[in-house]
């Protein structure tokens, strides 16, 4: 008799979770494409950061214009609502500096001396904050020797204030996410750099 | 043995913070442990139109259909100002992929304060507004100030041919899709905000491009 319970429990029990499953699916991708919907019907660029595919898309009308693959990412804080949110900021230790034209100094002979802002010039570790006290920490994945002293001072951050910011801000009842996403190399993280601007609107999920 | 005590004595208030710190860090653990358990759950459930999720509603199905008709169904243009590229698009696919030259990020100030001019390529969502065979350039202001020379007050002044290239493709603000003479410094950050594209990139854009045309610049 027992068995037969057990086995009529299963029989129950599985469709109706994955039923339950499914429609919390299609509530949470409703949710993701209404989010979307309202960005692409706006003339702008807007980005999805897909944290459980790991990929990083910029878009624009619904078309995918370039995407990062991300290859690692922890949370900390807050879980972060599927809805729009914007930039409010970049930091980073040593932001590029625009060149100043010095009038009078482009004649002919320094046409081909490149004064320029460009690729190589941008951070690869840096922190995006968004509204809301949602901060995503980006930075390449870490490569060589060289790489050991970021690497102990992401792990002390990681296990030490991150924890602590947790407590501070669950004590003061403000919201606070830290996502830390890891990037394929210095490159890319650069031009995440690049295309994301002050403004630019944004969903994580 | 006093040794021994004063050293014991400086250890209690040491071993207090510690203790204090570490406390402070495994609640930090727990919350967060406990926040982004949640945060998973979500990003399980947010799973768009993937194989084996199961079926989409009809309403998602409806909402992705939106999202999609908002698309341009004719040619557009795409430009990477970071990489240098231009891509004439159709859909998915990619007709045509151009090295470009995008701009510099300069700053330029009048002498004697007043006007600043930042060249960059502005970024975001634009189209063709207009379609020049043979363009001459309008010398703006800050060209001049650039050379360090005087600002003309006659228009014809402001004129100069063959600078430009074959055609010129307008997207406002003063900001063009035009030829350039300085084809080796074609995929590097050189200009003053429009798009330089060598000469028979240029020829293609200007055919297949009319007034209207999407143009998107990240």
């Amino acid at each position: 008799m027992l068995p037969r319970l057990i086995s009529l429990f299963f029989v129950l029990a599985i469709p109706a979770n994955i039923l339950g499953y499914s429609s919390a699916l299609n509530d949470s991708e409703r949710l993701l494409l209404e989010s979307e919907l309202t960005l692409a019907k706006k003339p702008g660029l807007y980005f999805i950061l897909d944290l459980k595919d790991k990929r990083i898309s910029l878009k624009a009308r619904g078309i995918l214009l370039r995407e990062w693959e991300v290859k690692q990412v922890r949370y900390w804080g807050n879980p972060v609502a599927v809805k729009p949110i914007s930039l409010t900021d970049k930091m980073t230790i040593l932001p590029p500096k625009r060149e100043r034209i010095e009038p009078g100094e482009s004649d002919e002979d320094k046409k081909y001396e490149l004064k320029a802002l460009e690729l190589d010039d941008m951070p690869s570790s840096y922190t995006l904050s968004f509204a809301g006290g949602i901060f995503l920490r980006i930075r390449p994945e870490a490569k060589g020797w060289t790489s050991i002293f970021p690497m102990t001072l992401s792990t002390l951050k990681r296990h030490t204030l991150f924890p602590l910011k947790t407590v501070w801000f669950s004590v003061k009842k403000k919201p606070f996410t830290s996502i830390e996403i890891v990037l394929n190399n210095k490159r890319e993280s650069q031009a995440l750099y690049w295309a994301f601007t002050e403004g630019t609107e944004c969903i994580i999920f | 043995m006093s040794k021994k005590k004063s050293f014991v004595a400086a250890c209690i208030p040491l071993g207090a913070l510690l203790l204090i710190f570490m406390s402070l860090a495994i609640a930090g653990h727990l919350i967060a442990v406990q926040s982004s358990s949640q945060r998973k759950n979500i990003s399980v459930e947010n799973n768009p139109g993937q194989a084996g999720w199961g079926e989409t509603s009809p309403m998602n199905n409806d909402l992705r259909r939106r999202i999609v008709n908002l698309s341009p169904r004719e040619l557009y243009i795409v430009m990477d100002t970071a990489n240098n590229i231009l891509y004439l698009k159709k859909g998915e696919q990619t007709i045509r992929k151009c090295v470009i030259s995008c701009g510099s990020g300069n700053i330029l100030s009048e002498p004697g304060g007043g006007r600043k001019w930042i060249f960059d390529t502005p970024k975001g969502e634009f189209f063709v507004k207009s379609k020049i065979r043979e363009p001459y350039w309008i010398k703006p202001d800050w060209a001049f100030i650039e050379e360090g020379k005087d600002v003309p007050k006659d228009a014809k002044d402001r004129v100069e041919a063959d600078f430009l290239g074959e055609y010129a493709l307008g997207f406002g603000d003063g900001y063009f899709i035009h030829g350039t003479l300085y084809t080796r410094l074609l995929g590097r950050n050189v200009t003053h905000g429009c798009i330089r594209v060598g000469d028979e990139d240029l020829r293609e854009l200007y055919m297949a491009a009319s007034i209207g045309t999407k143009i998107f610049i990240f």
